[in-house]
């Protein structure tokens, strides 16, 4: 691996944490079809975590740069166990948080200590972020008819402080955009939030998404929201370490946002292939982090047009770029047939 | 034939010889100095022309003139509007001639076969065109069954000899067989001989005398100047006649076979919309129905993976039945693309779509919950397109069934019916020969593309689908308008006037 980025490798018995001076094994058998599920961060101080899928442990913290792991105190039993999906790191403030039915319990790393705020209660929780003021942005859902066919709606809420009551805060588009986002399928539920900058920034999922696998943002400026759609793209990742913001899919693009808009930049995924030297393979991006002009990204690497089949893949890897994605260098590389396959990759700290 | 010249005799003897007949021009003087009548009637034809003759629309000079009140007029100034009145009031003057006669064997017949020609208009040898016919009543007797035609010119020379077989009754009178006698003018009428020459019991038997016929007599003029220098020239009693503001020769462009034709084709287009949009229709609050299940099992506990699994193996069954009940083409076109995405024709398994997803950070329970809910989503745009492929396919189909109503509209007086009919058939035609022409062509460009390696079965499929069925419409269109004119043609023309009397009588 490269200095200063490190990669999750699923194995059949163990997750494993590369990075350019140490590799280290987390003795879990995590099932094939969750592996998935395994993700790398790393905060603004530099300290790694891994969320695996495990009822028990589903988070591990690594404070020497991914030489060794533990495993963080158990989320406190609730009527029903915390899904690991539902767990992520807040980079920003180091605070881990796991939705549950009816709180959000949070991890301080200082205090070592599991606490818990209490979630909107006229509202399907599906997303939360923390901003810079120790706010807290919930994204989902809340029950309404005025979309034709549709149970519920996009909503937002914003809660100040620990106990202060809520304040909607759900998305204010114009008529147009409304009609527009409707018609798309966009506005039925906000299914993640990223308020770790300004301006916050929502996504959600097309509802018909078999049918149609698009994806929306939706950018909450202060006086209204604009929103966008991705035609046939998931949204991988929000970049704030620029003077730009951007957003990668796992399709590899990268978009800028230009005004109210978004305008398609540049494809990853021909530089990626040049690096990997193929050509009429598909290439999906499994996990991406980006440090202004530099990107890595962990890639599939699958049979030609077969990325609807979603069979396992001819390879995975890791390329980085230093120069903004124009090109690509091969990291590290796994062939399918050793069994195992990269996940997922960030750079560690903030630099 | 002895029989038939003393009856001719007989007739002859009763009529008197008509004065003022103006001798026949060389042919050659004819080709030099052609007559403006016979100029028009090159353009128009000989039917037409008469047909303006009679409604006074037509100077001698062979000018058109599109009022009808002027050429009628007492106060016409123009001299040679006061000659074409002249002429055609003299021509309408002209007492009947009283050509038809009529014979029976005996009176036992007459119940069973109705006699009765239908009037041959004089015929022009000068640039005549072949549009004359004659025929028999529609309602002759079943029981005669084949009959024959004789035509002779007015020296008595057969012109024409031919057997028809019922239930054929109309004998075109063609530019060979005109060319071939010697115009009479009025004074030697030509002939033509109807009789009936093998019937059923009780009609006719073995007895010869039990045969029926009729014959007629027809002016046949050698030049125009014949025709109107004759005091008796009389334009026959055309039935045709043009709907108002109608440019008289003119048909109106959507009388046009290719309006007819490219209707047919968005006939079929057009049902074709429809029906997908009702499908679509149907997909939807089938698949509605495919959710609210799996929520009920959901709330008796199955756990969500089952359901999800259920609603999936659910939901491309209906696909599957939704899409055989479609059209033949955009069946293989969805195939196409399943097989081009997931590999098989049907749509992705569970796995499939759980693995797609899940590599694109959505967790198992969201696929689940998005499977689960997608059985049912109703894909808003696709909505759209198909409420609006059910208002254009209705418009579209509206537009021509009303273009229909105008050709109904439009049709000569006599036809109106027969358009009608024709109209009914060619929709109708280019319907089933759409839906026959695109399964044929689908079946035929699966074949042809498949010889060319077998992923060239779909796309020949669907281009044989797409080209089978517009060109199945077409051709069930024109079919259909065929099969009505087809019909029509066992039946007396259109314009054939017939006697109102008879005269029997007794050899």
């Amino acid at each position: 691996m490269i200095k200063g980025c490190a990669a999750l490798v699923w194995t059949p018995d163990a997750v494993r944490v590369l990075t350019s001076c140490s590799e280290f094994d987390l003795r879990l058998a995590i099932d094939r079809r969750d592996r998935f599920g395994l993700r790398l961060w790393s905060d603004y101080a530099g300290l790694l975590y891994v969320r695996v899928i495990d009822e028990r442990r589903p988070l591990w913290i690594s404070a020497d740069k991914g030489a060794t792991f533990k495993a963080i105190p158990l989320i406190p039993a609730e009527e029903k166990p915390v899904s690991a999906y539902n767990c992520k790191l807040h980079p920003a403030s180091g605070i881990i948080s796991a939705l549950g039915c009816d709180r959000v319990w949070i991890y301080d790393g200082v205090s070592g200590q599991w606490g818990s705020r209490e979630l909107p209660p006229d509202m399907h929780v599906k997303d939360v972020s923390i901003d810079a003021k120790q706010g807290f942005w919930y994204a989902g859902s809340v029950h309404s008819q005025r979309i034709p066919g549709e149970k519920t709606e996009a909503a937002m809420r914003y809660q100040p402080a620990p106990g202060a009551p809520f304040q909607p805060r759900s998305p204010r588009l114009s008529y147009a955009d409304a009609v527009k986002v409707i018609k798309e399928g966009g506005l039925t539920e906000l299914r993640t939030v990223d308020a770790e900058g300004e301006p916050v920034i929502a996504t959600s999922l097309c509802a018909w998404l078999l049918e149609d696998s698009s994806s929306f943002i939706f950018v909450f400026d202060s006086d209204r929201t604009f929103a966008s759609r991705l035609k046939d793209e998931l949204i991988s990742h929000v970049d704030r370490s620029s003077n730009l913001l951007r957003i990668f899919t796992y399709q590899g693009s990268v978009w800028e946002r230009n005004g109210s808009r978004w305008e398609q930049r540049d494809s990853l995924v021909g530089p990626i292939k040049r690096s990997l030297k193929v050509s009429k393979q598909t290439v999906l991006v499994r996990g991406l982090d980006v440090r202004q002009g530099k990107i890595a990204a962990a890639v599939e690497v699958g049979p030609p047009g077969a990325i609807d089949v979603a069979p396992d893949p001819e390879l995975t890897a890791v390329c980085f770029s230093t120069d903004n994605g124009k090109s690509f260098e091969l990291a590290h590389q796994e062939m399918s047939r050793s069994g195992a396959e990269i996940q997922d990759v960030v750079w560690i700290g903030q630099e | 034939m002895t029989q038939r010249i003393l009856i001719a005799l007989q007739e002859a003897k009763r009529k008197p010889v008509p004065l003022g007949r103006a001798k026949p021009r060389s042919p050659r003087s004819n080709r030099v100095q052609a007559h403006p009548i016979a100029q028009l009637q090159a353009v128009l034809g000989n039917r037409r022309v008469a047909q303006l003759i009679q409604a006074k629309r037509i100077s001698a000079e062979g000018k058109i003139s599109r009022s009808r009140r002027k050429l009628t007029s007492d106060s016409s100034s123009d001299k040679s509007e006061r000659r074409t009145d002249h002429v055609l009031r003299r021509i309408s003057a002209a007492p009947n001639s009283g050509a038809v006669i009529s014979r029976f064997p005996n009176a036992v017949t007459f119940g069973t076969y109705e006699p009765g020609l239908a009037i041959i208009p004089p015929i022009v040898k000068e640039g005549y065109d072949g549009s004359a016919h004659t025929a028999i009543k529609t309602n002759w007797g079943w029981s005669s069954w084949e009959r024959r035609w004789r035509v002779y010119d007015g020296e008595d020379n057969l012109l024409y000899d031919s057997y028809y077989t019922y239930p054929h009754s109309t004998l075109e009178l063609s530019k060979e067989i005109i060319a071939k006698g010697k115009a009479g003018g009025n004074d030697k009428p030509w002939s033509v001989w109807h009789e009936v020459t093998e019937t059923e019991i009780p009609f006719g038997g073995d007895n010869p005398d039990n045969f029926p016929y009729a014959y007629m007599k027809f002016k046949v003029f050698e030049t125009w100047n014949d025709f109107m220098a004759d005091p008796d020239a009389k334009p026959p009693a055309g039935k045709q006649s043009e709907k108002p503001g109608q440019e008289p020769g003119k048909t109106s462009p959507v009388q046009s076979p290719t309006a007819k034709n490219a209707g047919s084709v968005v006939d079929y287009v057009s049902v074709v919309a429809m029906h997908e949009a009702y499908l679509r229709q149907i997909y939807d609050k089938a698949a509605s129905g495919i959710t609210a299940t799996a929520q009920e099992m959901i709330g008796k506990g199955v756990p969500q993976t089952d359901v999800a699994k259920w609603a999936n193996e659910a939901r491309n069954v209906l696909k599957v039945k939704i899409r055989t009940d479609g059209n033949p083409i955009l069946e293989k076109v969805f195939e196409s693309r399943n097989l081009a995405k997931y590999g098989n024709k049907v749509g992705p398994t569970y796995e499939q779509l759980v693995a797609k997803y899940a590599k694109q950070g959505l967790s198992p329970e969201e696929i689940d919950a998005q499977i689960i809910k997608g059985a049912s989503k109703a894909n808003l745009a696709v909505n759209k397109w198909s409420g609006r492929l059910r208002v254009a396919g209705k418009i579209t189909l509206f537009i021509d069934i009303a273009f229909a109503g105008v050709r109904v509209y439009l049709a000569p007086e006599g036809e109106r019916t027969k358009v009608a009919l024709e109209e009914v058939a060619r929709i109708g035609g280019a319907l089933a020969g759409g839906a026959a022409g695109t399964e044929a062509g689908v079946a035929v460009g699966a074949a042809v593309g498949a010889a060319f390696g077998g992923v060239g079965a779909v796309p020949g499929a669907i281009v044989g689908g797409i080209l089978g069925g517009l060109g199945g419409a077409f051709l069930g269109g024109w079919a259909g308008r065929s099969a009505v004119d087809s019909i029509y043609d066992l039946l007396p023309p259109s314009d054939c006037v017939f006697e109102g009397s008879y005269q029997e009588e007794t050899r």
